[in-house]
């Protein structure tokens, strides 16, 4: 019990890295954005690719995160701008196409197979806890989503561009209304977005196989963990990012076969029993 | 949000006239329809019974999708289901195919009713229940022995030849009819003119008396009992089934894009956008092998970018010229 | 040398999708293929080429292994020079292979073009289970025949093998025969299998074969972990094999990826079972390249390799197969490549005897393909079953040993290039 426990919570960090983005698009723009999955199977390519090329690992990651960031930017100015006061339906369909068209872009340019990358750490590659085993380089990527998740939260609270951010994730009206940029604060939130999910990719990259095809997993598991842990604060997609590692962990380690129902069962339970998240703010999507 | 913003459209609370034009249209697609098998060889056919089949799933989910505003995106599961019941009707049990199909009909009906209490959620957060419980109906259909084969090492059923191209080309081109008419009839009547006010704002319908919920439940038992029988029907025409083809994602988005693509919340829309999808489907894969996929996510952010009204916005933008 | 009316209504279809051409408004351009059965028609009178045709999942998924057919079949083409003897005559070899996605509806419609629009002499199965069931059905509806090697499914040989389908893939169920065999003949004897599968039928026939071979050698199955297909996270399973703790052998049922995760768990929990059998797919060069030398000891099984001892009337071992098919497309081929050739070869072998009006003629070939008896391809021997599936003896077994792991054939003797290696030290204290 207590190892499920460790081990789905050691996931859950690096879940949670890559959900921040998908929290603050919904709190901020108010859309779910179904291209989401694709910022962060592309931050892995992109890093493996690059890794390969010869860079080093943390600039291969750095890179691959600038580039899923400034397509963040790019999505946000050319696409979602045109439709997001629409119906929602319109922003789900336009953003799970540009999904199939990126993430077909990327199984022409780099394949379709699924990438994997064993990261040890020199001299140190496994630390014990008690009576488990737990490689260090899952403890350092826990480190750097908390540092991540601590930065995020720093950078909302302390910085104009947070102060604005947070205007318009609580109320928009009034937001545009003491003279917000809001459309600038959007396109930076789309940015920011896929910075931090393309960085989380480059850190899943060493813990479980990435390919292109599976940008939209990522996506409903990012709605999850946000649903789960309420929408509007980073603590709360954090904790949602720990429950949902370890029901992920405990539902295929107890419930194999059947993981993918009690998963998505669980959702809906939570949708229909507490919408505003376990630990949520309150429900912030205005359609 | 209303239709009207959507599609572009003036609004029109749909007079008998329109009732009547539509119906012709559909009468005239349907004679059109029905004389093609004596020009098409197999492969064609074999085509158009899918753009049948897609039609039909497009009209019905723009019951409750379109008129009514409410997303489902887990409407695949009513087809999955459809086509479940009837193996198990047809290979376990032995019926004929007529019962499958209203057997299939009737088992997507009683399991929309599971989906009701969804309907606390809107938007958003309605497409994406609706989307976990289509995952989690198929992760059940796929391991409960009862559903999954006849053996336990099987996943889907075998179905028997039971008829004709010809026969499976008549009986979906029938089943899309039935489907269309009757929505031009339900659209028609009072529960019609509940969805529209329902999606125009629902707090307001419910002020003003109108039993949203009866009549959202009604939208979503409606829009769940064609593709029931359309899975029903299917099922036999493919003659193997599994998870992996009728529980599908992407036939849950094929019946969204037609909607859109052709004019969401109208009749015409999704039998235009089914039609003209299927052809630039197959230029595209006959031409682009390499890029099809490409292809079509590109025409998916073309659409909704430039003309989320659809063909029948443009249309209709072309004929008040 | 045909007998029109068994096989193609020519008078009646061809024209029909000349009309459907014409008056199908916005398809027209798109029959193309209408057009393409019109051209061949004059040559029915005198026949002169050879129409294969196939669907392969060219893009989605698995692009890769269907590339890699596709190669195989282009490779057969070049090794006889684009020219087959039929009934004594010969003829220019054509191809079609469409890419059907690996959607069964797709499948089901591209074999009805095949068929119908295309006319094709010889139809070459398509790969995965779905997608070969599907066009069985439509192969079936139409009386004609297909060999296969895209499925390994019980299915297939219940619903369309043997009248319809030919399949060049051996049973899953026996995969894993030799592999116990062997291990229970080890000392100290092992007592205990854990078997990782997964939810589909391929897979759990493996599985149910495993158990079945465990039990007759005394082997107690401790554990079978049936995992969805999409299963990104194998510590679950890899903690409950340590929480077992006496897990001697532990079994993939699933493909590479599995494997390198596998390993890479047990490294990470520190698990060291006696014996790790990593599946069917260990010898492909991505689970060398990930796991370097941690995959010292790790076993496999194979289909397929260069070093054995089969030959055809192309290539005297399966070496040289090897090597020209490396010379003519770049890479080194994979037990798809040599099962995918000898699809086509076989077809090869049973036409060129063909008598009769109709070489073509379904109900020939089926009796040719069943009498079959032992022919030597590069694949191994070939004799199919009444249910149209190949006989084979089981899958080699393999090991890789050394510091920088190679390959080494351990059983059967036959084959055998080393010795087994068991157990199989701790990664924890190796170098």
């Amino acid at each position: 019990m207590l190892d499920v426990l460790l081990f789905g919570f050691l996931r859950g960090a690096v879940f949670a890295m890559a959900a921040f983005g998908f929290s603050l698009v919904l709190g901020v723009l108010g859309i779910v954005n179904l291209a989401h999955g694709v910022f962060i199977v592309l931050g892995a390519v992109l890093t493996y690719a690059l890794y390969n090329e010869g860079l080093p690992l943390i600039i291969a990651a750095l890179i691959a995160a600038m580039t899923t960031g400034l397509l963040g930017v790019l999505i946000q100015r050319l696409f979602i701008a045109r439709v997001f006061d629409m119906h929602p339906l319109m922003v789900l369909v336009q953003t799970f196409g540009i999904a199939i068209v990126i993430s077909e872009i990327a199984n022409i340019v780099f394949g379709t197979s699924e990438r994997l990358l064993r990261v040890d750490v020199p001299g140190l590659p496994i630390i014990e806890l008690g009576n488990l085993f737990v490689p260090t380089y899952e403890l350092i990527v826990f480190a750097i989503a908390l540092a991540s998740a601590g930065l995020l939260a720093a950078l909302l609270r302390y910085t104009q561009f947070g102060k604005a951010v947070r205007a318009c994730r609580d109320d928009l009206a009034s937001a545009t209304l003491v003279g917000i940029n809001t459309p600038r604060i959007f396109t930076l939130t789309m940015g920011l977005c896929g910075l931090w999910a393309g960085l989380a990719g480059a850190l899943i990259l060493g813990l479980r196989p990435t390919a292109p095809h599976m940008h939209f997993m990522w996506t409903v598991d990012a709605f999850l963990i946000v649903i789960i842990g309420g929408l509007g604060s980073i603590s709360g997609a954090l904790i949602g990012g720990f429950i949902y590692g370890v029901l992920n962990f405990a539902a295929y380690y107890y419930w194999p076969s059947v993981a993918p129902a009690v998963i998505f069962g669980t959702l809906i339970a939570v949708l229909m029993l507490r919408p505003q998240g376990l630990f949520g703010l309150g429900q912030v999507v205005r359609k | 949000m209303t239709i009207e913003a959507v599609s572009g459209r003036a609004p029109r609370l749909s007079p008998v006239s329109e009732s009547r034009r539509q119906l012709l249209f559909i009468a005239a697609f349907l004679g059109i329809a029905a004389i093609m098998p004596f020009f098409l060889d197999g492969y064609w056919q074999r085509v158009l019974i899918f753009t049948f089949v897609n039609i039909a799933l497009a009209s019905s989910w723009n019951v409750i999708g379109g008129v009514a505003g409410y997303p489902s995106f887990g409407h695949g599961a009513f087809f999955g289901i459809g086509a479940y019941t009837s193996a198990l009707l047809m290979i376990r049990g032995d019926y004929p195919l007529v019962v499958a199909i209203l057997g299939g009909g009737l088992a997507a009906g009683l399991f929309a009713l599971c989906f009701i209490p969804l309907f606390r959620q809107r938007g958003f957060y309605f497409a994406l229940s609706t989307l976990a419980a289509q995952l989690a109906v198929e992760n059940i259909v796929r391991n409960w022995s009862f559903t999954r084969g006849i053996e336990a090492w099987d996943m889907g059923w075998n179905f028997p030849d039971i008829g004709s191209l010809n026969f499976f080309y008549y009986l979906m081109l029938g089943l899309l009819g039935l489907c269309l008419v009757s929505i031009v009839f339900l659209l028609g009547s009072r529960v019609g003119y509940a969805l529209k006010a329902i999606h125009k704002d629902e707090v307001v319908a419910a002020s003003v008396g109108i039993p949203t919920t009866r009549y959202k439940a009604i939208a979503l038992v409606f829009s769940a009992v064609w593709p029931g029988m359309l899975g029903a029907a299917y099922g036999p025409f493919l003659v193997f089934i599994s998870p992996d083809n009728v529980f599908n994602l992407t036939i849950t988005l094929n019946m969204i894009l037609i909607a859109i693509f052709g004019g969401i919340g109208t009749v015409i829309g999704p039998v235009l956008g089914g039609l003209v999808l299927s052809v630039i489907d197959q230029i595209a894969w006959a031409n682009f092998l390499e890029y099809h996929h490409l292809i079509y996510g590109l025409m998916i952010v073309a659409i909704i970018s430039f003309w989320p009204g659809g063909l029948v916005s443009l249309i209709a933008k072309w004929r008040a010229r | 040398m045909k007998k029109p009316t068994s096989r193609v209504p020519f008078s009646g279809l061809d024209r029909r999708s000349l009309l459907g051409g014409s008056a199908a408004v916005g398809l027209g351009a798109l029959l193309g293929s209408g057009l393409g059965g019109f051209a061949s028609k004059p040559a029915l009178a005198k026949k002169r080429t050879v129409h294969f045709g196939s669907s392969l999942p060219l893009t989605g998924p698995y692009e890769k292994v269907a590339r890699i057919y596709k190669d195989a079949y282009e490779f057969w083409s070049e090794t006889v020079g684009g020219k087959m003897i039929v009934g004594g005559q010969e003829m220019d070899v054509t191809w079609t292979v469409y890419d059907d996605e690996n959607n069964a509806a797709r499948t089901a419609q591209l074999t009805e073009r095949l068929i119908t629009t295309d006319k094709v002499d010889l139809i070459v199965g398509a790969y995965g289970t779905d997608t070969v069931l599907a066009q069985g059905a439509i192969a079936r509806k139409h009386g004609r025949i297909t060999i296969q090697a895209g499925a390994a499914s019980q299915r297939v040989d219940e619903e369309i093998g043997g009248h319809t389908t030919f399949t060049l893939v051996g049973q899953a169920r026996s995969y894993g025969k030799l592999a116990v065999q062997k291990l229970v003949a080890a000392e100290p004897k092992p007592k205990t299998l854990a078997i990782v599968t997964f939810n589909d039928p391929v897979y759990l026939e493996m599985s149910a074969g495993l158990k079945d071979f465990a039990a007759a050698n005394g082997v107690d199955v401790v554990l079978e972990e049936v995992l969805p297909m999409k299963v990104q996270d194998l510590r679950p399973t890899v903690l409950k094999m340590k929480r077992l703790g006496d897990v001697d052998i532990v079994y993939n049922c699933g493909w590479d990826v599995i494997c390198i995760k596998l390993v890479q768990e047990f490294l990470a929990l520190d698990f060291t079972p006696k014996a790790f059998v990593g599946g069917h797919l260990t010898t492909n060069a991505v689970v060398k390249e990930t796991l370097g030398k941690n995959l010292e000891y790790a076993l496999g099984v194979t289909f397929w390799l260069p070093q054995m001892a089969h030959s055809d009337s192309h290539f005297a071992s399966a070496e040289a197969f090897a090597d020209a098919f490396e010379a003519s497309k770049g890479y080194t081929p994979t037990y798809h490549a040599a099962m995918a050739y000898t699809v086509p070869y076989l077809y090869q072998q049973v036409l060129r005897d063909a008598s009769g009006d109709d070489p073509f003629d379904p109900d020939s070939l089926r009796a040719s393909l069943a009498g079959l008896n032992e022919v030597p391809t590069i694949w191994g021997p070939i004799t199919f079953n009444e249910k149209g599936r190949l006989n084979f003896p089981g899958l080699p077994v393999l090991q890789w040993q050394g510091a920088d792991p190679q390959l080494t054939v351990v059983h059967p003797e036959s084959l055998a290039t080393g010795q087994l290696a068991y157990p199989m030290p701790s990664y924890r204290n190796r170098a």
